[in-house]
């Protein structure tokens, strides 16, 4: 049996890690758009529409007044303290639960993330050209990763580093059940690859650092089989939801959730696990029983709502 | 008892009071850039300057320690007594030993704990003393019923002493506190358990500034909670964990009174939703009791004597101080004169046996502010 800790403080590193990697999903979608080929006469706004979905801020950016152009479109899904769902928000929410959970952290970390939340304000009022959000993201990002590697690095193997190791995981999961959504969202008798290419393959391969060479295939659908197997099944690549799931059960076995009491979860997280090989095809429901684990997680180990 | 000193011990404290002790100072300083500051509790860290070590420590000598513990046990006794008369008959009113306005107009005086007792029997569980000395004794110039969270940095300082010094350290014998030893077994005795285990005690933080406390609960081994993180269930006081809800049966706490319970003080804070319901209920023990803040109130710090003659029929052992003058407590024989410059803060817990002084203390400054960064003296006692 693990030594109990407070609810609240396991509900803000686990809020911390999930918000973490949301902000910085959504700066890797942002670099990602920026490896997007802009097409011959078409705003590239536009083509990057199917990656900005995948961070929740399409509906928001529509509301946007006129035709936003693409420097608009970054700063409004980076850092624009008028967007809720920006990845700088992300970062405050981070900070703040990193905060209240700094007497469990090492003070790298906890510095780490009150840096990385900085550096988007920062970002905000140098108001970079389109040239220089590559660097400016490679900055954002690298002290995000600091944030990660003290973790990492400096961590006990706790309740805390898996309570906190579950925000993430189960962020990753949701991040990358997104990513496959993108991929169905099809018209009839589109060609399934067409898709992808208008979202960059290789755009997304390089921003997740995925093995090179995985987007390309000789036969038709071959790409989009591969990309799908690989984000749902493949156990070496971190990201796939595969991999996050054994991830995420070896963590609540660490955690000793077992007995009556946990069934919920554990049913959860079959359920979860049962829907990987059709997440290809049916990303949506992976989501839904994502945050079905997620709440009853949050309900077992009490910082739920 | 410690062995008897040598005379290499008293001479390394000069040179280290001359300030010619080069190894010293490298050590302390090395160690101090290693540390965390240690917020006073009540302070915020950002505010807390970083920690000043103090290489001469504070000397006591035995007999003058001894007089001490006579004196914070018996006034700690007494007060006691006053604050159960104080929120039951009030006959010390009565007799006029304490005037009426003391307590009535005091925002320390909790009306809502009129005609409680506490789970544990004690309205004092913990309390602090400041004392200072001069040629004709000592004197108390401070009492609280709330700062005594300070108590656990005694071995902490200790810590730092040993490792700044250990040649002279171990020359001198100094009696070991073993003050949190003490402390967790109190805690424990302070409250019952309705089940067979033994009474689970956790830590109440204030909402203000939680940083000192929580370093002081978890020196203690308590659970440290904010009052959001309880619950009251069942008619018990329960913490929300990751292991789900977990009886409470006594709660150490560093807040004011008013931050307890918004049911019973709306404008205080978070605190606990209806926690003096179930304290009144002898549900759970609050360390120290709501209502033992006034203790620190003027004008019932200056009434103290004679409350301490009125419930504990002798005089009082140690007096008010008069004055502002410096502090010289009696010198060790052939010790520096800057180890007998300080303000001594005793701790007194209470036991079913009685009040019981901690066989550690701090040493403050003996005079000037502090707020430049917390001093880190060790208070040594030492035989002779």
């Amino acid at each position: 049996m693990v030594r109990p800790m407070t609810a609240s403080s396991a509900g803000a590193l686990f809020w911390m890690e999930r918000y973490r990697e949301r902000g910085d999903f959504t700066c890797r979608m942002a670099l990602a758009c920026l490896f997007v080929p802009a097409e011959p006469g078409a705003p590239a706004p536009k083509a990057w529409a199917a990656l900005i979905a995948n961070t929740g801020n399409s509906a928001g950016l529509s509301e946007l007044d006129g035709n936003p152009g693409a420097e608009q479109v970054l700063r409004f899904i980076l850092w624009d303290s008028e967007n809720p769902v920006s990845a700088g928000a992300a970062a405050a929410i981070a900070r703040s639960n990193a905060l209240e959970a700094a007497h469990l952290l090492p003070d790298e970390m906890v510095e780490a993330v009150v840096e990385w939340e900085r550096s988007f304000g920062a970002a905000a009022r140098t108001g970079p050209g389109l040239s220089e959000f590559s660097r400016v993201l490679a900055g954002i990002r690298s002290r995000c990763h600091a944030a990660g590697g003290a973790m990492e690095s400096l961590m006990e193997r706790n309740a805390a580093w898996r309570f906190a190791r579950l925000g993430l995981l189960i962020e990753r999961a949701d991040n990358t059940a997104r990513i496959l959504a993108a991929l169905c969202q099809r018209g009839n008798g589109d060609d399934p690859n067409a898709r992808w290419r208008s979202i960059g393959l290789r755009a997304v391969s390089q921003a997740f650092g995925l093995p090179t060479g995985w987007h390309a295939s000789g036969e038709a659908g071959g790409s989009h089989r591969r990309v799908a197997w690989l984000l749902s099944d493949a156990v070496d690549c971190p990201r796939s939801l595969s991999a996050c799931c054994a991830a995420i059960e070896a963590e609540l076995s660490a955690l000793s959730v077992g007995g009556t009491a946990a069934r919920p979860i554990r049913s959860s997280l079959q359920e979860l696990s049962a829907l990987i090989p059709a997440s290809g095809r049916r990303p949506g429901d992976f989501i839904s029983a994502n945050l079905e684990l997620s709440r009853r997680i949050e309900a077992e180990f009490g910082f739920g709502a | 008892m410690g062995k008897a000193r040598d005379n290499g011990t008293a001479a390394r404290l000069l040179r280290l009071a001359g300030g010619d002790d080069e190894g010293v100072r490298r050590a302390a300083a090395s160690i101090l850039r290693d540390s965390r500051p240690i917020p006073e509790p009540g302070k915020a860290r950002a505010r807390c300057g970083p920690p000043r070590f103090e290489p001469v420590p504070a000397i006591v000598t035995a007999s003058a320690w001894k007089a001490v513990v006579r004196g914070v046990e018996q006034r700690a006794g007494a007060l006691n007594s006053f604050l159960r008369d104080i929120y039951w008959n009030q006959e010390i009113i009565r007799v006029g030993i304490v005037p009426e306005s003391a307590v009535a107009e005091s925002s320390l005086f909790l009306p809502q704990m009129i005609g409680a007792e506490p789970a544990c029997g004690l309205h004092l569980f913990v309390a602090s003393f400041d004392l200072r000395g001069s040629e004709t004794g000592f004197g108390v110039v401070r009492q609280c019923a709330a700062g005594a969270w300070d108590c656990v940095h005694i071995p902490t300082i200790r810590e730092f002493a040993m490792r700044a010094d250990p040649a002279t350290y171990d020359a001198a014998h100094v009696r070991e506190p073993g003050v949190l030893r003490i402390l967790r077994g109190a805690l424990a005795r302070c409250a019952s358990s309705p089940s067979a285990s033994p009474p689970a005690v956790s830590a109440l933080l204030d909402e203000g500034d939680p940083s000192g406390a929580r370093s002081a609960a978890t020196a203690l081994g308590l659970m440290a909670h904010r009052g959001a993180d309880f619950e009251i269930a069942r008619g018990r006081l329960a913490a929300r964990t990751t292991c789900g809800l977990r009886p409470v049966d006594a709660l150490w706490r560093n807040g004011p009174d008013k931050g307890l319970d918004p049911l019973a003080f709306p404008s205080g804070g978070q605190g606990v939703p209806g926690l003096l319901g179930v304290y009144r209920a002898g549900a759970a023990a609050i360390v120290n009791p709501p209502g033992s803040g006034i203790l620190s109130a003027s004008a019932v710090f200056d009434c103290t004597p004679r409350i301490v003659e009125h419930f504990a029929g002798e005089a009082p052992m140690l007096p008010n101080a008069t004055g502002s003058a410096g502090s010289h407590f009696p010198a060790a024989p052939g010790m520096p004169a800057r180890s007998s410059e300080f303000v001594l803060r005793a701790y007194v817990i209470g036991t079913p046996e009685g009040f019981r002084a901690l066989p550690g203390a701090r040493a403050l400054p003996a005079s000037g502010s502090v707020s430049a960064g917390p001093v880190m003296r060790d208070l040594w006692i030492l035989d002779g």
